[in-house]
Protein backbone atom coordinates (compact mmCIF):
# COMPACT_ATOMS: atom_id res chain seq x y z
CA UNK A 1 0.00 0.00 0.00
CA UNK A 2 2.64 2.59 0.63
CA UNK A 3 4.75 1.32 -2.37
CA UNK A 4 1.29 1.96 -4.74
CA UNK A 5 2.34 5.87 -4.74
CA UNK A 6 5.67 5.76 -4.58
CA UNK A 7 7.36 7.27 -7.68
CA UNK A 8 9.86 5.68 -9.70
CA UNK A 9 13.71 6.32 -8.73
CA UNK A 10 15.29 8.98 -10.90
CA UNK A 11 18.48 7.43 -12.61
CA UNK A 12 21.78 9.15 -12.15
CA UNK A 13 21.56 11.55 -14.83
CA UNK A 14 25.25 11.76 -15.15
CA UNK A 15 25.50 7.69 -15.82
CA UNK A 16 23.12 8.03 -18.82
CA UNK A 17 24.19 7.76 -22.84
CA UNK A 18 22.71 11.00 -24.69
CA UNK A 19 19.58 9.32 -26.29
CA UNK A 20 18.66 7.70 -22.26
CA UNK A 21 19.32 10.97 -21.09
CA UNK A 22 17.17 13.01 -24.12
CA UNK A 23 14.07 10.32 -23.04
CA UNK A 24 14.33 12.11 -19.72
CA UNK A 25 14.91 15.80 -20.45
CA UNK A 26 11.69 15.75 -22.41
CA UNK A 27 9.58 15.60 -18.85
CA UNK A 28 12.52 17.02 -16.16
CA UNK A 29 14.28 19.60 -16.41
CA UNK A 30 17.51 18.30 -14.42
CA UNK A 31 17.85 15.85 -17.17
CA UNK A 32 18.22 18.69 -19.53
CA UNK A 33 20.59 20.53 -17.21
CA UNK A 34 23.11 17.31 -17.39
CA UNK A 35 22.72 17.99 -21.24
CA UNK A 36 23.92 21.35 -20.60
CA UNK A 37 26.59 20.34 -18.71
CA UNK A 38 28.03 18.00 -21.17
CA UNK A 39 27.76 20.53 -24.04
CA UNK A 40 27.94 23.86 -23.55
CA UNK A 41 31.68 24.25 -23.73
CA UNK A 42 31.59 22.34 -26.92
CA UNK A 43 28.66 24.36 -28.32
CA UNK A 44 30.39 27.64 -26.80
CA UNK A 45 33.27 26.71 -28.82
CA UNK A 46 31.65 26.45 -32.19
CA UNK A 47 30.29 29.19 -32.13
CA UNK A 48 33.07 31.44 -31.10
CA UNK A 49 35.03 30.22 -33.75
CA UNK A 50 32.02 30.55 -36.25
CA UNK A 51 31.96 34.40 -34.97
CA UNK A 52 34.93 35.72 -33.70
CA UNK A 53 33.85 37.13 -30.17
CA UNK A 54 33.11 36.52 -26.84
CA UNK A 55 29.76 38.86 -27.04
CA UNK A 56 28.27 37.34 -30.04
CA UNK A 57 29.09 33.40 -29.05
CA UNK A 58 27.59 33.57 -25.90
CA UNK A 59 24.31 35.66 -27.00
CA UNK A 60 23.79 32.50 -29.84
CA UNK A 61 25.50 29.60 -27.03
CA UNK A 62 22.12 31.27 -25.03
CA UNK A 63 19.69 30.78 -28.10
CA UNK A 64 20.87 27.32 -28.97
CA UNK A 65 20.29 25.79 -25.92
CA UNK A 66 16.69 27.37 -25.35
CA UNK A 67 15.78 26.10 -28.60
CA UNK A 68 17.01 22.76 -28.07
CA UNK A 69 15.15 22.69 -24.60
CA UNK A 70 11.64 24.34 -26.58
CA UNK A 71 12.10 21.55 -29.20
CA UNK A 72 13.26 18.78 -27.17
CA UNK A 73 10.05 16.94 -27.03
CA UNK A 74 9.67 16.40 -30.70
CA UNK A 75 13.37 15.33 -31.13
CA UNK A 76 13.56 11.85 -32.34
CA UNK A 77 16.10 9.50 -32.49
CA UNK A 78 16.86 8.32 -36.36
CA UNK A 79 20.42 6.72 -35.52
CA UNK A 80 22.45 10.06 -35.63
CA UNK A 81 24.52 11.03 -32.36
CA UNK A 82 22.45 13.71 -30.10
CA UNK A 83 25.15 16.05 -30.65
CA UNK A 84 24.31 16.35 -33.84
CA UNK A 85 20.99 17.75 -33.51
CA UNK A 86 22.79 20.43 -31.06
CA UNK A 87 25.18 21.35 -33.37
CA UNK A 88 22.69 21.64 -36.24
CA UNK A 89 20.79 23.92 -34.24
CA UNK A 90 23.77 26.03 -33.76
CA UNK A 91 25.21 25.95 -37.24
CA UNK A 92 21.59 27.31 -37.90
CA UNK A 93 21.77 29.91 -35.61
CA UNK A 94 25.13 30.85 -36.54
CA UNK A 95 23.82 30.89 -40.18
CA UNK A 96 20.82 33.57 -39.45
CA UNK A 97 23.48 35.76 -37.46
CA UNK A 98 25.46 36.18 -40.47
CA UNK A 99 22.75 36.99 -42.92
CA UNK A 100 20.73 39.12 -40.71
CA UNK A 101 23.69 41.07 -39.28
CA UNK A 102 25.25 41.50 -42.74
CA UNK A 103 28.69 40.90 -41.03
CA UNK A 104 29.78 37.48 -42.04
CA UNK A 105 33.23 36.88 -41.78
CA UNK A 106 34.44 40.10 -40.22
CA UNK A 107 36.48 39.31 -37.56
CA UNK A 108 36.99 41.70 -34.41
CA UNK A 109 41.30 41.11 -35.13
CA UNK A 110 41.79 43.17 -31.41
CA UNK A 111 39.55 40.99 -29.32
CA UNK A 112 40.80 37.80 -30.74
CA UNK A 113 44.28 38.62 -30.78
CA UNK A 114 43.63 40.11 -26.86
CA UNK A 115 42.30 36.21 -26.23
CA UNK A 116 44.79 34.63 -27.93
CA UNK A 117 48.06 36.05 -25.88
CA UNK A 118 50.49 33.71 -25.02
CA UNK A 119 53.36 34.50 -22.82
CA UNK A 120 56.27 35.00 -25.01
CA UNK A 121 58.31 37.78 -25.64
CA UNK A 122 56.46 40.74 -26.83
CA UNK A 123 57.54 41.66 -30.33
CA UNK A 124 57.32 37.70 -30.97
CA UNK A 125 53.50 38.02 -29.50
CA UNK A 126 52.53 40.70 -31.39
CA UNK A 127 53.76 38.77 -34.51
CA UNK A 128 52.28 35.48 -33.94
CA UNK A 129 48.88 36.97 -32.80
CA UNK A 130 48.91 38.88 -36.25
CA UNK A 131 49.88 35.33 -38.18
CA UNK A 132 47.17 33.47 -35.48
CA UNK A 133 44.22 36.33 -36.24
CA UNK A 134 45.29 36.17 -40.38
CA UNK A 135 44.72 32.52 -39.95
CA UNK A 136 41.40 32.81 -38.06
CA UNK A 137 40.08 35.37 -40.83
CA UNK A 138 41.07 33.25 -43.64
CA UNK A 139 39.60 29.89 -41.70
CA UNK A 140 35.95 32.34 -41.29
CA UNK A 141 36.18 32.87 -45.28
CA UNK A 142 35.80 29.14 -45.48
CA UNK A 143 32.41 27.71 -46.64
CA UNK A 144 30.45 26.87 -42.90
CA UNK A 145 30.67 23.08 -43.77
CA UNK A 146 34.48 23.30 -43.80
CA UNK A 147 34.78 25.51 -40.52
CA UNK A 148 32.83 22.82 -38.92
CA UNK A 149 35.09 20.40 -40.10
CA UNK A 150 38.13 21.89 -38.99
CA UNK A 151 36.50 23.14 -35.77
CA UNK A 152 35.19 19.46 -34.65
CA UNK A 153 38.99 17.95 -35.93
CA UNK A 154 41.06 20.38 -33.63
CA UNK A 155 39.08 21.65 -30.71
CA UNK A 156 37.21 18.58 -30.25
CA UNK A 157 39.96 16.18 -31.53
CA UNK A 158 37.62 13.76 -33.26
CA UNK A 159 38.22 11.49 -35.26
CA UNK A 160 37.24 11.51 -39.21
CA UNK A 161 34.91 8.75 -38.03
CA UNK A 162 33.08 10.85 -35.61
CA UNK A 163 33.19 14.37 -37.58
CA UNK A 164 31.06 12.18 -40.05
CA UNK A 165 28.72 11.01 -38.14
CA UNK A 166 27.91 14.65 -36.92
CA UNK A 167 28.14 16.36 -40.25
CA UNK A 168 25.87 13.17 -41.86
CA UNK A 169 29.24 12.08 -44.42
CA UNK A 170 30.99 9.11 -44.79
CA UNK A 171 34.43 8.85 -42.75
CA UNK A 172 35.81 8.97 -46.79
CA UNK A 173 34.10 11.74 -47.18
CA UNK A 174 35.35 13.63 -44.04
CA UNK A 175 39.02 12.56 -45.22
CA UNK A 176 38.62 13.89 -48.60
CA UNK A 177 36.91 17.26 -47.60
CA UNK A 178 39.71 17.83 -44.50
CA UNK A 179 42.42 17.50 -47.45
CA UNK A 180 40.59 19.70 -49.28
CA UNK A 181 40.18 22.32 -47.11
CA UNK A 182 43.58 22.66 -46.10
CA UNK A 183 44.78 23.27 -50.04
CA UNK A 184 41.83 25.87 -49.84
CA UNK A 185 43.36 27.73 -46.51
CA UNK A 186 46.81 27.22 -47.92
CA UNK A 187 45.96 29.02 -51.22
CA UNK A 188 44.10 31.53 -49.20
CA UNK A 189 47.27 32.28 -47.01
CA UNK A 190 49.36 32.14 -49.86
CA UNK A 191 46.82 35.30 -51.55
CA UNK A 192 47.11 36.82 -47.60
CA UNK A 193 50.41 37.24 -47.70
CA UNK A 194 51.03 38.61 -51.16
CA UNK A 195 48.89 41.06 -50.64
CA UNK A 196 50.44 42.48 -47.42
CA UNK A 197 53.61 42.07 -49.53
CA UNK A 198 52.05 44.41 -52.08
CA UNK A 199 50.69 46.72 -49.59
CA UNK A 200 53.73 46.93 -47.63
CA UNK A 201 55.71 47.52 -51.04
CA UNK A 202 53.06 50.43 -51.83
CA UNK A 203 53.67 52.05 -48.31
CA UNK A 204 57.87 52.34 -48.80
CA UNK A 205 57.05 53.72 -52.23
CA UNK A 206 54.97 56.68 -51.23
CA UNK A 207 56.93 57.43 -48.51
CA UNK A 208 60.18 57.06 -50.88
CA UNK B 1 43.77 10.38 -57.88
CA UNK B 2 46.27 8.11 -55.87
CA UNK B 3 48.23 10.98 -55.06
CA UNK B 4 45.29 12.41 -53.37
CA UNK B 5 44.62 9.39 -51.22
CA UNK B 6 48.20 9.52 -50.01
CA UNK B 7 48.05 12.81 -49.44
CA UNK B 8 44.17 13.22 -47.45
CA UNK B 9 46.25 9.70 -45.28
CA UNK B 10 48.58 11.95 -44.91
CA UNK B 11 46.66 14.90 -43.61
CA UNK B 12 44.83 12.88 -41.66
CA UNK B 13 47.45 11.02 -39.61
CA UNK B 14 49.87 14.25 -39.26
CA UNK B 15 46.27 15.80 -37.48
CA UNK B 16 46.00 13.02 -35.36
CA UNK B 17 49.73 12.57 -34.26
CA UNK B 18 49.86 16.27 -33.16
CA UNK B 19 46.14 15.92 -31.60
CA UNK B 20 47.59 13.15 -29.44
CA UNK B 21 50.90 14.91 -28.94
CA UNK B 22 52.84 12.49 -30.81
CA UNK B 23 56.05 13.75 -33.24
CA UNK B 24 55.18 13.94 -36.78
CA UNK B 25 57.75 12.27 -38.17
CA UNK B 26 56.30 9.16 -38.06
CA UNK B 27 53.42 9.81 -40.65
CA UNK B 28 55.81 11.48 -42.46
CA UNK B 29 58.19 8.85 -43.15
CA UNK B 30 55.44 6.21 -42.87
CA UNK B 31 53.29 7.95 -46.10
CA UNK B 32 56.83 8.35 -47.44
CA UNK B 33 55.76 11.92 -48.56
CA UNK B 34 58.54 14.54 -48.85
CA UNK B 35 56.79 16.53 -51.85
CA UNK B 36 56.42 20.75 -51.73
CA UNK B 37 52.82 20.22 -51.07
CA UNK B 38 53.14 17.51 -48.53
CA UNK B 39 55.63 19.96 -46.43
CA UNK B 40 53.39 22.84 -46.83
CA UNK B 41 50.28 21.43 -45.71
CA UNK B 42 52.38 19.65 -43.08
CA UNK B 43 52.81 23.46 -41.55
CA UNK B 44 49.29 24.50 -42.35
CA UNK B 45 48.15 21.62 -39.67
CA UNK B 46 50.87 22.85 -36.85
CA UNK B 47 50.48 26.08 -37.93
CA UNK B 48 45.81 25.47 -37.04
CA UNK B 49 46.93 23.53 -34.43
CA UNK B 50 48.74 26.42 -32.24
CA UNK B 51 46.39 29.06 -33.13
CA UNK B 52 43.23 26.97 -31.96
CA UNK B 53 43.29 26.55 -28.42
CA UNK B 54 40.19 25.36 -26.45
CA UNK B 55 38.25 28.34 -24.93
CA UNK B 56 35.53 28.12 -22.09
CA UNK B 57 32.28 30.55 -21.71
CA UNK B 58 32.85 32.58 -18.87
CA UNK B 59 31.57 30.72 -15.57
CA UNK B 60 29.22 33.56 -14.48
CA UNK B 61 27.57 33.50 -18.34
CA UNK B 62 27.79 29.61 -17.32
CA UNK B 63 25.96 29.85 -14.30
CA UNK B 64 23.20 32.33 -14.82
CA UNK B 65 22.24 30.01 -18.68
CA UNK B 66 21.53 27.71 -16.36
CA UNK B 67 19.70 29.36 -13.97
CA UNK B 68 17.68 30.85 -16.66
CA UNK B 69 17.29 27.13 -18.45
CA UNK B 70 16.62 25.34 -15.41
CA UNK B 71 14.60 28.35 -13.56
CA UNK B 72 11.89 28.02 -16.19
CA UNK B 73 9.82 25.30 -14.57
CA UNK B 74 7.68 27.36 -12.45
CA UNK B 75 6.87 30.19 -14.87
CA UNK B 76 6.71 27.80 -17.20
CA UNK B 77 3.91 26.12 -15.59
CA UNK B 78 2.31 29.68 -14.91
CA UNK B 79 2.53 30.52 -18.66
CA UNK B 80 1.16 27.27 -19.29
CA UNK B 81 -1.81 27.50 -17.29
CA UNK B 82 -2.30 31.75 -18.21
CA UNK B 83 -2.79 30.08 -21.94
CA UNK B 84 -5.73 27.65 -20.77
CA UNK B 85 -9.33 28.90 -21.38
CA UNK B 86 -10.82 31.05 -18.85
CA UNK B 87 -13.12 28.37 -17.78
CA UNK B 88 -11.15 26.55 -17.66
CA UNK B 89 -9.15 28.34 -15.54
CA UNK B 90 -12.19 29.16 -12.77
CA UNK B 91 -12.66 25.14 -12.85
CA UNK B 92 -9.37 25.10 -11.76
CA UNK B 93 -9.37 27.35 -8.70
CA UNK B 94 -12.85 26.21 -7.75
CA UNK B 95 -11.31 22.16 -7.37
CA UNK B 96 -8.35 24.13 -5.29
CA UNK B 97 -10.92 25.97 -3.69
CA UNK B 98 -13.17 22.64 -2.74
CA UNK B 99 -10.01 20.77 -1.93
CA UNK B 100 -8.68 23.29 0.78
CA UNK B 101 -11.82 23.30 2.19
CA UNK B 102 -12.31 19.99 2.08
CA UNK B 103 -9.29 19.64 3.70
CA UNK B 104 -10.01 22.25 6.66
CA UNK B 105 -13.56 20.25 6.93
CA UNK B 106 -11.44 16.74 7.29
CA UNK B 107 -9.22 18.54 10.14
CA UNK B 108 -11.75 20.17 12.06
CA UNK B 109 -15.06 18.62 12.25
CA UNK B 110 -12.56 15.46 11.82
CA UNK B 111 -12.12 16.27 15.48
CA UNK B 112 -15.31 17.14 16.19
CA UNK B 113 -16.97 14.02 15.23
CA UNK B 114 -13.91 11.87 17.47
CA UNK B 115 -15.31 14.03 20.36
CA UNK B 116 -18.53 13.48 19.49
CA UNK B 117 -18.11 9.55 19.66
CA UNK B 118 -16.16 10.04 22.87
CA UNK B 119 -19.02 11.66 24.69
CA UNK B 120 -21.56 9.45 23.40
CA UNK B 121 -20.67 6.51 25.70
CA UNK B 122 -20.86 8.76 28.79
CA UNK B 123 -24.16 9.65 27.68
CA UNK B 124 -25.91 6.25 27.27
CA UNK B 125 -24.30 5.47 30.85
CA UNK B 126 -26.39 8.49 31.94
Amino acid sequence: MLGFNRKPKKPNYKDLSDIELVVYAKEDKEAFGEIYERYLDKIYNYIYYRTGNQQDAEDLTAKVFYRAMSHIENYVDKGVPFQAWLYRIAHNLVANFHRDKGRRKIIPLDDYIAHTLHSDAPDKQAESSEQEALLMEAIRRLPADRQQLIILKFIEQKSNQDIGEVMGRTEGAIKSLYHRTLLSLRDELQLQQMNIGQADKRKTEGKG
Amino acid sequence: MASDVKMQNLVTDVTDALLAGESVDNARRKHDVFSAEGQDLIELIERIHRSMEQVEPAPQFAKNLKADLLGEQSTGVVLRLRKLPARVQYAALAALIGGFVLLLQRMFLGESDTLTEETNPAQEKV
